[in-house]
C-alpha cells in the first residue's frame, strides 16, 4: 500500500496512470450502469411486500455504500497527507469530497421517496437516516473548512485533521442514534446465518444491486480522477499567474 | 513542581480574564434564558396541552438551550488569543502544548458552565421538574457541557483564521455533539420504553473520556497549523 502510494506520488507518473485508469473506470461504469439499470427496472421481480417501489433500492443502497466508502477513502488520504505530507493525498481528499457528498444527498433524497410510500413519511428520526444526514453534514463541514481560508493551501491540514476526527466519531454517532429504536429495515445484503454470512435477498435482486454498486464505484473513481487533474491544473495556473503578477509588482516597486 | 505551577498559573489567569469581562458570561446566560422562555411560548401556540407536558419536556429543552447558548462563545474561543499572539507564546513554552490546552479547556468549562448550570437549575424548578430528578439532571448537564467545551475548543482551533470561522465552527461542532445530546437527554428521559438510564450514563461518561483524551492533542495540532 505504502509502496504503491510512493509510486503514485510522482505527479507526472500520476498523470500517466490516471490517463490509463480513467477510461477503464469510466467504461466499466457506463457498461455497468447500462446493464444494472436494465436489470433493476425491467429484469428483476417486484418485492413481495414492497412491490415496485423496491426498485429505488438499486439507486439508494449503492449510493449509501459509496457515500460511506468515499468518506473512509478521504480519511485514508488525510492520514497519508498528515503523516507523509504529500500534496497529492490532499488533492485526492479534496477531489473526492463533492462526489461523496453528492452520493450522501442522493441516498437521503431517494430514501425520502422510498420512505413516503413505505412508512407514510418523507423523513423520520430513524437511526440510519440520522447518521446519513450527519455523514452529509460532515462532508459539508470538510468542504467549507478546506476552502474556508484566503490562502487555498492553508485549509488542507485542518481539514485533513477534521476528516480523521470525523472517522473516529462516525461509529460513535452511528451507535448513539442506534440507541433509539430503529424503523429502518435491517441490513439484508449480508446477514449472519448459521455461523456464516449469507446473502438474505434473492439472487435476482442481488445481481442488479451489485452491478449498480460497481457502476457507482467506477463513476466515483473516474470523476475523482478528473477532479484531481482539474485541481492540479488550477494550481499550476494560479502559480503561473501569481508568478507573473509578483514579478510585475517587483518592477512597480523598484 | 515548577512544571505544574506554570500551567496552573495559566488556568488562573484564564479564569481572572473571564471575571474582568463578565459581560461575555452574562450574555450567554441571557441568551440561555431567552431560549428557555421562547421555546415553551412557541410550543404553547403550536399545540394544545404543551404546558402540561412542560415538566417532561424541560430536560430536553435545557439540553438544547445549553448547547445553543454555548455555541457562539465556543466558536470564538481562541480568536482573541490568536490575534494577540498568546498561542505563539504558548507554542514556545516548555510544557507540552496539549497539557496547557487541557488545563485551559477545564478553566473554560468552569467559567462558562457554572453560571449556565445555576440558571438551568432555576428553569428546571420553574418548569416543574421533580426535585428528585435535579441532581441527576445537573450532573448530566455538567458532563455533557464539558463535552461541548472539548468539541468547541477543537472546532475553534481547526477554523482559526478562516474567513467565516464562527459559522464554520458551529457546523463542525453540531454533528460531533449529537451523541452527547442523545445520551444526555436519555438520562433524564421519562419514557420507560427507552433504554435504561444506566446505560446512557455509561455512554455519556465514555464519550466524555474519549473527548478528554483526543481533543487536546488535536486542538494543539490545529493551533500549530494556524501558527505555521
Amino acid at each position: 500500500m505504502l509502496a504503491m502510494f510512493d509510486y503514485l506520488a510522482n505527479p507526472t507518473r500520476f498523470r500517466r496512470i490516471a490517463a490509463m485508469v480513467l477510461p477503464v473506470a469510466a467504461g466499466i461504469s457506463v457498461a455497468c450502469f447500462g446493464v444494472g439499470l436494465y436489470l433493476a427496472f425491467f429484469a428483476s421481480p417486484p418485492d413481495y411486500l414492497q412491490g415496485e417501489t423496491v426498485r429505488i433500492m438499486y439507486i439508494h443502497v449503492p449510493a449509501a455504500w459509496m457515500a460511506l466508502l468515499g468518506y473512509l477513502l478521504m480519511a485514508v488520504a488525510a492520514l497519508f497527507y498528515l503523516v507523509w505530507r504529500h500534496p497529492l493525498a490532499d488533492i485526492a481528499a479534496r477531489a473526492m469530497a463533492l462526489p461523496g457528498a453528492g452520493f450522501a444527498l442522493i441516498t437521503l433524497i431517494s430514501g425520502a421517496f422510498w420512505g413516503r410510500p413505505m412508512w407514510g413519511a418523507w423523513w423520520v428520526w430513524d437511526a440510519r437516516l440520522t447518521s446519513m444526514l450527519i455523514l452529509f453534514l460532515l462532508y459539508v463541514g470538510y468542504m467549507l473548512l478546506v476552502d474556508g481560508f484566503d490562502r487555498p493551501e492553508r485549509g488542507s491540514k485542518p481539514a485533513a485533521l477534521l476528516l480523521l476526527v470525523g472517522v473516529i466519531n462516525l461509529p460513535i454517532i452511528k451507535f448513539s442514534v442506534d440507541w433509539w429504536n430503529t424503523l429502518h429495515q435491517g441490513a439484508s445484503v449480508l446477514r449472519f446465518v448459521d455461523g456464516g454470512f449469507a446473502p438474505s435477498i434473492d439472487r435476482s435482486m442481488l445481481l442488479p444491486l451489485l452491478v449498480m454498486a460497481v457502476a457507482v464505484l467506477g463513476w466515483f473513481i473516474a470523476i475523482s480522477l478528473v477532479r484531481m487533474q482539474a485541481i492540479i491544473n488550477r494550481r499550476k495556473l494560479d502559480n503561473a499567474l501569481l508568478h507573473r503578477h509578483g514579478a510585475g509588482q517587483e518592477i512597480l516597486h523598484a | 513542581m515548577f512544571f505544574l505551577r506554570g500551567i496552573i498559573g495559566i488556568a488562573i489567569s484564564d479564569l481572572r480574564l473571564v471575571l474582568t469581562k463578565p459581560g461575555d458570561v452574562l450574555g450567554g446566560v441571557a441568551f440561555f434564558s431567552l431560549i428557555m422562555l421562547v421555546l415553551p411560548l412557541v410550543f404553547q401556540g403550536a399545540l394544545a396541552g404543551a404546558v402540561e407536558m412542560l415538566p417532561s419536556l424541560a430536560p430536553a429543552l435545557l439540553w438544547v438551550a445549553m448547547m445553543l447558548a454555548m455555541l457562539p462563545q465556543l466558536a470564538r474561543l481562541y480568536h482573541t488569543d490568536w490575534l494577540t499572539g498568546v498561542w505563539e507564546a504558548i507554542l514556545t513554552a516548555s510544557q507540552p502544548v496539549w497539557l496547557i490546552i487541557l488545563v485551559r479547556l477545564l478553566a473554560t468549562s468552569i467559567a462558562l458552565l457554572l453560571p449556565l448550570l445555576l440558571v438551568a437549575m432555576v428553569f428546571a424548578v420553574l418548569f416543574g421538574v421533580s426535585l428528585a430528578m435535579l441532581p441527576r439532571l445537573a450532573l448530566a448537564l455538567t458532563i455533557g457541557s464539558m463535552c461541548f467545551v472539548f468539541i468547541g475548543g477543537m472546532a475553534a482551533a481547526l477554523s482559526l483564521g478562516a474567513r467565516n470561522s464562527q459559522i464554520l465552527s458551529a457546523i463542525i461542532i453540531l454533528p460531533l455533539a449529537l451523541p452527547v445530546l442523545i445520551f444526555g437527554a436519555s438520562i433524564t428521559s421519562f419514557d420507560p420504553s427507552h433504554a435504561s438510564p444506566n446505560g446512557a450514563w455509561q455512554f455519556l461518561c465514555a464519550e466524555w473520556l474519549i473527548l478528554l483524551a483526543i481533543t487536546p492533542p488535536i486542538t494543539a495540532a490545529a493551533i500549530g497549523f494556524a501558527e505555521e
